[in-house]
C-alpha cells in the first residue's frame, strides 16, 4: 500500500491501511526554520511522512490579492498595491518595523474604510501577530456585511491539480476550508476580549446579522470546493474552550459545520477539521457535528486530549495528531518513540486513526523527533506482518529530556 | 437584597452598566469603597474563579463578569487610593520578549484585580531588563510570565538570571503560565509556580504569599 492508498483508506473509512498512518501538519511555520528554497515534499519526505499537505486551495478569494497581470510581483518587490473589486477598493501594505514586517490591509467602501493589521516576527514568520482589528466599532459591522456580500470565489482547480499531482503516490493534498463566522471573528476580525465585552454583550443583532451574512458567503466557496478536484477539505476551526464556551459553541459553531459537511458530502468530499486547542469540555457536541474527522488534536500542555480519547469519544470520526508542539521541541527521540507506542496501544486498533502533530509542527522541533514517528509506524507494521513482537510502550527506554 | 449583594449579582449576571450604577449608589448610601469591594465585589469574582475552576462557565463568561467587576473598580480605585486601602499584594505581569500575545495574561490580570491584588500589567513582549526594571520601580510580591509559544517561552529562564543578577531574586515570587508551559518546565527553570489557568494563577498567588 502506498502512502496515497493508505492515507485515503483511513480518511475514506474503506477498510484497514497496512499501517497506521503518520501525517504531521508541517506548513510555512515549520518551513520558515528550513534552508531557504527547501520543498516541502523534502520536509514531509526527511521525516518518514505520509504526505498529508496542507493549505493546497482550490479557490481564489477576489477580495485578497489582484487579478491583475503583474500585481502580485509588484506588491512583492514594492510592499504596496490597490486594486478595486465589485466596487471595494482593498489596499495592501507591508513594511518594516523593527520587530519584524507590518501587513495592513484595508477596504475602502462608500463612506468609510476598514483597516486591520498584522505583524510577522521572527518567532511566528507564518502567522502575523494580530496589531489592529479590523472590526472596532458598531458601524464597522455594517460596513465589512457590505465588503463581504461583494466577496467571491473563483476555482483555481489546476494549481491543485498540479500540487496533488507532484506528491502522487507519497500522499494527498488537501483544501482549505474557511472559519465559522464565529472562529472567524474572534481569531482574527475582533479580537476575544472586544468580541465578548463590546460586540457580544451590547450588539448582538448586529453581530448576529454579520456573521450570517458570513456564513452565506462561506457556503459559496465550500460550493466551489464541493465542486473541486480535492477529496479532502480542512476548516481551520481552531476550536478550543480557551475562548468559546460548550453553549456558545453548539448555537453559533455547530450549525455552520454541519451545514459545510453537508454540502460537500453531497459531493462525496471528506470534511475534516483542525481542532487544535482545549476540547474536553466541547467532546459532545464535536460528536453531534456532522464532520468527516478532527486532525491535529492537542493533548496537555497545549490541548487537553489524548489522542486515544478523541478516538474513543468520536466513534463516528477519524481521529489525526497526538504529539504536542512541546513533545517534539523538548522530548528524545525514544521517547516520542514510546508516546507513538502508547497511542496505539491506548487506541484499541488502527481504523480511523492517524498519527500526526498537535497543531502546526514548530519551526524549533527536533527533526529526529519527527522521524522517530515515521520510523516507528514502519518498524511496527514489518513487525506485524513478521509476526514478531513489534516495538511498544514502556520498554525500558532511557526517559530523559533533550539537552 | 443589599446594595453589596446586588453589585456581586450584577457581575454574576454580566452587566457592567448595572455594577456601575450600584457602586455609585452603594457609595451614595454610605458603604465605603473598601466594602464595596471586599463585600461585594471580591466575594463574586471568588465565585467566577471557582465556577470557571469547576467548569460551569468558560472564558467568554468570564471575560464578562471580569467587564463589570472592572466598570466598578474604575469607580472606587481612586477613593481606595485616597483613603490608602492596602491592596492584597503586588504582581507585576507580562509577556516574555517575542511574544505578542496578550489574552491569557489579560485575563490573570483581571482575575488578580478581582481578588484584591495590585497588578501592574507590563503587556506584550517584554525583554528581561523591562521586567527587572519593573520590579526595581514597583517592588512587587509577585512576578508573573506569560508566553503562548514554543519558540517564546525559552525568554522565561532569562528573566530569572536577570532579576538573579540584579540581586531582586529573593524578594520576589515568580510564577509562569501561558499554553506550552508546564509545572515541569516551571520547576526546570527555577521558577516558584506554574498556573494552568487564570483562576488557578489566583489561587497560587495567594497560595505563595500567604
Amino acid at each position: 500500500m502506498n502512502a496515497r492508498e493508505r492515507l485515503l483508506t483511513v480518511l475514506r473509512r474503506d477498510g484497514t491501511p497496512d499501517r497506521v498512518p503518520w501525517a504531521p501538519l508541517i506548513d510555512g511555520y515549520y518551513m520558515s526554520a528550513r534552508p531557504p528554497g527547501t520543498d516541502i515534499l523534502d520536509a514531509f519526505r526527511e521525516v518518514e511522512a505520509d504526505i498529508m499537505e496542507r493549505h493546497v486551495w482550490t479557490y481564489r478569494v477576489n477580495m485578497n490579492l489582484p487579478r491583475e497581470p503583474g500585481a502580485i510581483e509588484r506588491f512583492q518587490s514594492e510592499g504596496e498595491v490597490t486594486f478595486e473589486e465589485e466596487g471595494v477598493v482593498v489596499h495592501l501594505k507591508m513594511e518594516p518595523r523593527p520587530k519584524g514586517m507590518l501587513l495592513t490591509k484595508s477596504y475602502e467602501i462608500p463612506g468609510r474604510t476598514l483597516t486591520e493589521s498584522g505583524l510577522f516576527t521572527e518567532q511566528s514568520p507564518y502567522l502575523p501577530f494580530p496589531v489592529e482589528p479590523l472590526l472596532k466599532s458598531v458601524a464597522d459591522m455594517e460596513a465589512y456585511e457590505y465588503v463581504i456580500k461583494r466577496r467571491r470565489f473563483e476555482p483555481n482547480y489546476d494549481a491543485f491539480i498540479r500540487e496533488d499531482e507532484r506528491i502522487g503516490a507519497e500522499g494527498i493534498a488537501t483544501d482549505s476550508g474557511l472559519t465559522s463566522p464565529i472562529q472567524e471573528l474572534l481569531q482574527h476580525s475582533i479580537g476575544i476580549e472586544a468580541f465578548y465585552t463590546t460586540f457580544y454583550t451590547e450588539h448582538r443583532a448586529e453581530l448576529e446579522s454579520l456573521m450570517k451574512t458570513m456564513h452565506e458567503s462561506n457556503l459559496q466557496a465550500y460550493e466551489v470546493m464541493a465542486d473541486s478536484p480535492a477529496e479532502v477539505v480542512i476548516g481551520y476551526e481552531n476550536t478550543s474552550t480557551s475562548f468559546i464556551s460548550p453553549a456558545i459553541h453548539r448555537e453559533f459553531v455547530s450549525p455552520c459545520i454541519n451545514d459545510y459537511a453537508d454540502l460537500l458530502h453531497e459531493k462525496d468530499k471528506i470534511y475534516l477539521t483542525h481542532r487544535c486547542g482545549t476540547l474536553r469540555a466541547l467532546v459532545d457536541a464535536i460528536r453531534d457535528e456532522r464532520d468527516d474527522g478532527v486532525v491535529d488534536i492537542s493533548p496537555a500542555p497545549t490541548g487537553d486530549l489524548p489522542l486515544w480519547e478523541a478516538k474513543a469519544a468520536w466513534p463516528d470520526k477519524i481521529v489525526l495528531g497526538g504529539f504536542d508542539a512541546t513533545f517534539l521541541t523538548s522530548w528524545t527521540p525514544d521517547r516520542i518513540r514510546d508516546y507513538a507506542a502508547e497511542i496505539l496501544e491506548k487506541s484499541g486498533g488502527i481504523d480511523r486513526l492517524i498519527l500526526g502533530s498537535a497543531d502546526a509542527v514548530p519551526k524549533t522541533a527536533r527533526v529526529e523527533n519527527l522521524r522517530a514517528v515515521g520510523e516507528f509506524v514502519k518498524e511496527r507494521a514489518t513487525a506485524e506482518i513478521e509476526g514478531r513482537p513489534g516495538p511498544s510502550a514502556g520498554r525500558g527506554r532511557k526517559d530523559t529530556e533533550a539537552e | 437584597m443589599s446594595v453589596l449583594k446586588e453589585i456581586g449579582e450584577s457581575v454574576l449576571s454580566y452587566q457592567p452598566k448595572k455594577a456601575e450604577e450600584l457602586t455609585r449608589r452603594a457609595l451614595d448610601e454610605g458603604k465605603s469603597a473598601a466594602e464595596i469591594l471586599n463585600e461585594g465585589l471580591i466575594p463574586a469574582m471568588d465565585t467566577v474563579g471557582k465556577k470557571y475552576e469547576g467548569g460551569e462557565i468558560y472564558v467568554p463568561e468570564m471575560l464578562m463578569a471580569a467587564k463589570s467587576m472592572k466598570a466598578a473598580l474604575a469607580i472606587l480605585r481612586p477613593i481606595l487610593a485616597e483613603t490608602g486601602v492596602e491592596s492584597k499584594g503586588k504582581v507585576v505581569i507580562g509577556t516574555v520578549e517575542g511574544d505578542l500575545h496578550d489574552i491569557g495574561q489579560n485575563l490573570v490580570s483581571i482575575m488578580l484585580e478581582g481578588a484584591g491584588y495590585d497588578v501592574h500589567n507590563l503587556g506584550i513582549d517584554n525583554t528581561a531588563d523591562a521586567f527587572v526594571e519593573a520590579v526595581k520601580e514597583t517592588s512587587p510580591d509577585v512576578v508573573a510570565m506569560s508566553a503562548l509559544l514554543t519558540t517564546t517561552m525559552i525568554q522565561m529562564p532569562g528573566v530569572i538570571e536577570g532579576l538573579k543578577e540584579a540581586g531582586l531574586r529573593d524578594g520576589v515570587k515568580i510564577i509562569i503560565g501561558g499554553a506550552p508551559v508546564t509545572e515541569e518546565y516551571a520547576n526546570q527553570i527555577g521558577a516558584d509556580g506554574y498556573a494552568k489557568d487564570a483562576a488557578a494563577a489566583v489561587t497560587l498567588v495567594r497560595d505563595l504569599l500567604k
